[in-house]
């Protein structure tokens, strides 16, 4: 009873939807583990990893996977159970500096191997978990800023600009080009190093907002009269932090389950974009479209 | 599995993914363990910054600093690899191995001391500071 009410707090009043939802979020995850397994099985190859060959054989078993969850879809089920399989193995292997990442991509996963998307309540409990899921982990990412405390003068800011470029190119138009050459002088991280913190009003509130966003976001997700324009907020707003960090790979994903909060099934639309990013982000890796360094 | 129980399941997964960040915290204050990892959320919270190892000979009262340049190979790899163990786990990673390994090669010392210092950004004067800890090993 506690969980179904727990549920229901993130389950669509309409369900009409939550077939091709389901449906494409399945094909998006795959595309995107598979993906990530291939630039990690890259850029270990780069570097002379061990194991090469295992990598290979990871990243056939997710293409695999993924090719027939998309061709064959009554096979979908064992296809996923195959990718969790894999990822229980890439979780293993990369512990304990697996990525947090990763995680939630394991946990989705799972999800999907727990609930079969062709039966209604199994569909509505996939999304409902992967819905709640995003909830916690954007809470608690604002959460551990607040605990940590280096936002609220903007040191985190101020140092990520002081020792990446392309955060300084980002922040730009927000901090005055003389602070930013400060922040820069202080390149030479060691202890005593600093002061990080920002003196612009306009960054300080930007770097003050991240966390009160981030606190903020998910009760007005959960909130169904503010769910959709919450999520176009969000989307907007992890686009934006994403691109800084070039995290590419997590903004991919973050946006992805954000996309399950819309009442429609913009997640089947914008398939065809992801795979284009993604099959882009491969390129770049593999040297055939500019290089260029991205997480 | 009926959907019920599928349902109770994900709600305790999700239960526990909702509270382990405080215990996470909570590690990471008392041990140094690494905020990046271990899924508590708190990327971009703090900057991933070295932990630096230190090595010292002693010798009745006399102490020796060691440079990374003195040790062997061996000895080296075992300092990195004690660095990196530490940024990951914190306090549990223990010098301990590295000690018994230097105690041996160090003959002449009577004891071998390492000193561990934790880099982090201090929210109180946005700057960098150490968390040091020291560890004394004798014969």
């Amino acid at each position: 009873m506690f969980a179904a009410r727990v549920l229901a707090l993130t389950d669509d009043l309409d369900r009409a939807a939550q077939a091709a939802m389901a449906r494409a979020f399945q094909l998006l995850l795959l595309l995107h583990v598979f993906t990530r397994t291939l630039l990690w099985t890259l850029a270990q190859q780069a570097s002379h990893g061990d194991w090469q060959a295992g990598r290979y054989v990871l990243v056939a078993a997710l293409g695999a996977a993924g090719l027939v969850t998309w061709r064959l879809p009554r096979y979908a089920r064992q296809a996923t159970w195959l990718a969790l399989l894999v990822l229980t193995i890439k979780l293993a292997a990369s512990f304990p500096t697996t990525s947090n990442h990763f995680f939630i991509e394991f946990l989705c996963m799972a999800l999907l191997a727990l609930c079969n998307i062709d039966v209604s309540d199994e569909r509505a409990l996939l999304l409902s978990g992967a819905r709640w899921l995003t909830l916690i982990v954007f809470f608690w990412s604002g959460v551990q800023k607040v605990l940590y405390g280096t936002y609220f003068d903007g040191a985190f800011l101020g140092y990520s600009i002081s020792t990446r470029p392309s955060f300084a190119t980002l922040f730009a138009w927000a901090v005055p080009a003389q602070e930013i050459a400060r922040l820069q002088g202080l390149r030479e991280v060691s202890p005593g190093a600093g002061p990080y913190a920002l003196q612009t009003p306009l960054a300080l509130l930007m770097a003050n907002g991240v966390y009160v966003f981030e606190m903020l976001a998910p009760v007005l997700l959960l909130i169904r009269r503010t769910r959709t324009w919450a999520a176009v907020a969000t989307m907007g707003f992890v686009f934006c932090i994403e691109a800084g960090a070039l995290e590419l790979m997590f903004g991919a994903l973050f946006l992805n389950l954000l996309l399950l909060f819309l009442p429609r099934p913009l997640n089947r639309t914008l398939l065809p974009g992801f795979a284009a990013l993604y099959a882009g982000l491969v390129a770049s890796r593999l040297g055939i479209l500019p290089r260029f360094w991205f997480n | 599995m009926s959907v019920t129980a599928k349902q109770r399941l994900v709600v305790g997964v999700l239960v526990g993914l909702a509270f382990w960040p405080i215990a996470h915290r909570i590690l990471v204050v008392q041990t140094r363990l690494s905020p990046w990892r271990f899924f508590g959320w708190a990327m971009y919270c703090t900057p991933k910054l070295p932990v630096v190892v230190e090595v010292t000979a002693l010798r009745g009262k006399a102490r020796t600093a060691l440079a990374l340049s003195e040790l062997s190979n061996d000895e080296r790899r075992a300092v990195h690899r004690l660095s990196e163990k530490r940024g990951m786990w914190g306090t549990y990673a223990t010098p301990d191995r590295l000690a018994q390994r230097l105690l041996q090669s160090q003959h002449y010392a009577d004891g071998i001391q390492i000193g561990v210092s934790h880099w982090y950004l201090d929210p109180d004067t946005a700057r960098i500071a150490t968390q040091r800890y020291e560890y004394v090993y004798r014969r």
